[in-house]
């Protein structure tokens, strides 16, 4: 087989090697080793979550319901779903009651982000006739 | 109507976002604001509360829009960039492209206040420019 022929042959098994390298690298399973903080997997689950919080006298300031809360480590965030927020305002008010289809909460706590079909009612009192917020996405500032 | 400030608020927006130590909210997005015949629309609506009563609103749109009844029943109409009104003391501050209408009589300029129980307003021109107004007359008394 004459010199020109061989190189050419031996170029074609070379490129033939190379793609297949190349294809493998491509398809390989991602590696289940990874490091778990990196990936958004959750750590815990808890059905039917309540949780209280009060201020530094020990008076409630608010309740927190959800069907559902969903925690993930790597960006430290809570999903709920069908959040229900009670927050009792410290001028002694009546509640102000939150509920939406879905809510997340950062690691700090200090906001909720309420979102679909948010209502938010407050009730009367002598000094108010309530009323109520009808929105699709509410962000809360919560005073910790 | 002067019973307006009992009645509840209900708002209706795209998004709000809420500051529960503050009690200020900012409601972005088609925002429709009612409390008994005050009613407020606009594309951003800042309210701040006070002792859990609406205490401020400050309407951002292209334009802002108003409209209350008087307690003598005539409806009265608003329209401007901004418009905050005050809830305790029922004034309104119009800035931008204000064009209020009252019952027949219709006045334009470039700020004016409306006080909503005395129906009293003052306006004024850009630049002591022009106030225009257009006093309907009142149906002459038939004689006795």
């Amino acid at each position: 087989m004459s010199d020109a022929r061989r190189w050419i042959a031996g170029a074609l098994l070379a490129l033939a090697a190379l793609g297949s390298w190349w294809l493998t690298g491509s398809v390989a399973p991602p590696d289940s080793t990874a490091d778990p903080r990196t990936r958004h997997d959750p750590d815990y689950v808890i059905e039917q979550f309540t949780s209280w919080s009060t201020n530094e006298r020990g008076e409630r300031r608010y309740r927190l319901e959800a069907e559902r809360l969903v925690h993930y480590p790597d960006d430290d965030t809570a999903h709920l779903t069908q959040p229900y927020l009670v927050q009792y305002p410290e001028d002694g008010g009546p509640p102000i009651h939150t509920r939406a289809r879905e809510g997340l909460m950062p690691g700090d706590g200090r906001e909720i982000l309420m979102s679909g079909d948010v209502r938010t009612a407050r009730g009367a009192d002598p000094e108010s006739a309530g009323g109520e917020i009808l929105t699709d996405r509410m962000r809360i500032e919560l005073d910790r | 109507l002067k019973s307006d400030a009992n009645e509840p608020i209900n708002i209706r927006a795209a998004s709000v976002d809420a500051n529960e130590k503050t009690g200020n909210a900012v409601y972005r997005g088609n925002v429709v604001m009612t409390q008994g015949s005050l009613r407020l629309e606009a594309d951003r609506v800042d309210v701040a509360m006070r002792d859990g009563r609406l205490d401020r609103a400050k309407a951002f749109g292209k334009p802002a829009r108003l409209r209350s009844l008087a307690d003598t029943g005539e409806e009265v109409r608003a329209h401007a960039t901004r418009i905050d009104y005050r809830a305790r003391t029922r004034v309104v501050d119009l800035e931008g492209k204000v064009w209020i209408k009252r019952g027949g009589d219709v006045v334009t300029g470039a700020t004016a206040r409306y006080e909503l129980d005395t129906q009293r307003f003052t306006a004024r021109g850009a630049n002591d420019g022009q106030v225009t107004a257009v006093i309907q007359p009142r149906p002459a008394e038939t004689p006795k």
